[in-house]
């Protein structure tokens, strides 16, 4: 798997692209953490376009990516659900607690701006 | 053509050993031409199963993955046994969002999600001796 930091506006956007499994789940993880740590930051988009499998222990780490952000303050959305992974988020009902959106930009709208989400599922 | 056809794999419970299985899991279901959302299906399922052999069945240590799996007409069924500590409670285990390993950001969902993704889910345990997870779906017929 691959991890890719983009810093936009003082959000961290994290391009994720690969298997999302319990082998990555946890390096994914750390090096997210250590990323909003080192950047003094507590917002995040995971970009999510570039996946090609999700199972629950990549649930398991965007949720707790969730509450910690959450917990600090800061807030958390998810774009670019592809389809090999969108069966997954849909039966972990992982849109209702967290916002889906189109693309980096939709996201981007709603946390600076307080767009609403264009999809939900 | 013989309709019924087989094969079996050991492999130890290392993380790195998670993308192996689902991937000779959906090679093997393949000459039966699923569609890409049943392989997705298969090997998301099978992952779920190794991943909680290695996570609750063997946790700190490393003990050995027996993932068996038989074509017989349109029907793939694949069995993931582990002798490892064993599940107490089935029912408990079995629900949805519950998880024994909370801090590990696990989401409870595993036997959700093989539930969900495949015709019929069999787990039998028995504690101190190991688990067997027993997996089946129909490979819908292609209209050609």
């Amino acid at each position: 798997m691959e991890i890719e930091f983009v810093l936009r506006h003082s959000i961290l956007v994290v391009r994720l692209k690969g298997e999302l499994d319990h082998h990555w789940a946890g390096r994914m993880r750390e090096a997210v953490d250590s990323e909003l740590a080192r950047l003094r930051i507590c917002s995040l988009i995971f970009n999510l376009g570039g996946l090609t499998f999700m199972d629950s222990s990549g649930i398991g780490a965007l949720l707790g990516r969730y509450r910690r952000v959450c917990a600090a303050g800061g807030r958390m959305v998810l774009c670019k659900v592809p389809p090999p992974v969108s069966k997954i988020t849909e039966i972990a009902g992982l849109a209702r607690l967290i916002p889906f959106f189109e693309d980096e930009a939709a996201a981007l709208q709603h946390l600076l701006l307080g767009a609403s989400p264009t999809r939900r599922s | 053509m013989s309709s019924s056809t087989f094969m079996k794999l050991e492999i130890e419970s290392r993380s790195e050993n998670e993308a192996f299985a689902r991937v000779v899991a959906a090679a093997f279901v393949s000459r039966l031409d699923p569609t890409l959302e049943e392989i997705s299906d298969i090997k998301t399922a099978v992952s779920e199963a190794v991943t909680n052999a290695i996570i609750h069945a063997y946790e700190d240590r490393i003990g050995v993955i027996v993932i068996s799996a038989r074509l017989e007409g349109n029907r793939f069924t694949v069995e993931v046994a582990d002798e490892g500590v064993g599940i107490i409670d089935l029912e408990k285990a079995r629900e949805p969002l519950y998880t024994s390993k909370p801090e590990l950001d696990r989401s409870g969902m595993g036997f959700t999600i093989m539930e969900n993704f495949m015709d019929e889910l069999t787990v039998r345990s028995a504690p101190g001796e190991g688990t067997v997870v027993t997996m089946s779906k129909e490979i819908r017929p292609k209209i050609s």
